[in-house]
């Protein structure tokens, strides 16, 4: 009865640090600071490949944007992908985009990412444009996923 | 007859569901106008109270520098010195999420004057992130920029 009851206990042992060892080597080991910020550059990436499907698909159908190009706010996903699909048919192209200073703020369900934005742009001349901008995102977890629900793109007025 | 039940549940469900949104958004608007006040009228210590310990501003129109909670103490009690301030917000956009997090975007008017100076003023577009900890509304952040 005692080696039985070993023989159980050892196949139970095999079968929790099995399991526990499959979790652990499928739970990507980030922070939710560290995955909204890694979200952003995905976002960016997608952007300089102009792949604006991508790009678009983080943003929540009631996305809200204060950008540089139009003073009042910009309503809605809908009206956010008519805008940026039309700005990608530019042919300058985003060289780098990086954030400088980030800071994240989490509460439950919804993360603040707040950056001092450094970009590199290049015009179909090859001049080069230094972008700086003092960016607020806010991401929210909708269905288990991080959505952009606003983002406040301003641009540095020392840019001027 | 199992059909009206049905619709009758759902149709509940919806008033309910619609009047917590409807409340969210009504104490979203109230906290928005309690800061107003409470800054308008130099009252520093109600102003704090609406916000949580780890707040963090983007303030000027002018800089590009984030301001921490302990920055934005000394900044707005530095408004202290002025003999008149006035923030309007307009417009205001309230989006809730999850009953528990609020983004709200306005555009704002602010006038100021020194003592024994001339008045000052400055428009631009504001963003403010609400959440909801023990039951209140409370400010997470704030992000003021120049209507471009």
């Amino acid at each position: 009865m005692k080696t039985l009851k070993g023989v159980f206990f050892f196949v139970f042992m095999i079968f929790t640090l099995g399991f526990s060892s499959t979790l652990f080597a499928q739970t990507p080991n980030l922070s939710i600071e560290e995955e909204v910020i890694a979200l952003t550059y995905k976002i960016w990436k997608a952007e300089m490949n102009k792949n604006m499907t991508e790009m678009n698909k983080y943003l929540a159908d009631d996305y809200t944007e204060f950008n540089p190009t139009y003073s009042t706010r910009v309503d809605g996903k809908k009206l956010n992908v008519t805008l940026s699909e039309a700005v990608s048919m530019n042919s300058g192209t985003i060289l780098a985009a990086e954030m400088l200073n980030p800071k994240v703020q989490v509460y439950g369900d919804v993360a603040i990412l707040s950056y001092n934005y450094a970009g590199v742009n290049q015009d179909i001349d090859g001049k080069l444009t230094n972008t700086k901008a003092k960016s607020t995102r806010v991401y929210v977890k909708i269905n288990g996923e991080w959505k952009l629900a606003h983002a406040n793109f301003a641009q540095d007025p020392n840019n001027e | 007859m199992k059909h009206i039940k049905l619709v009758t549940i759902i149709f509940l469900f919806a008033v309910i569901a619609s009047n917590t949104f409807a409340g969210d958004k009504e104490d979203v608007q109230a906290l928005i106008n309690a800061t107003a006040d409470s800054f308008n009228k130099h009252d520093f210590k109600t102003y704090f109270s609406y916000f949580v310990e780890d707040n963090t501003e983007f303030p000027y129109v002018v800089s590009p520098l984030r301001h921490d909670a302990a920055m934005w103490k000394a900044f707005i009690e530095g408004t202290g010195s002025l003999a008149y301030v006035n923030y309007h917000g307009q417009d205001f956009h309230i989006q809730i999420y999850n009953s528990n997090s609020a983004v709200v975007t306005s555009y704002y008017t602010f006038t100021w004057m020194e003592k024994g100076g001339a008045m000052n003023y400055q428009s631009g577009r504001a963003t403010m992130v609400a959440v909801k900890q023990g039951g209140k509304w409370l400010v997470a952040h704030m992000h003021f920029s120049k209507m471009f």
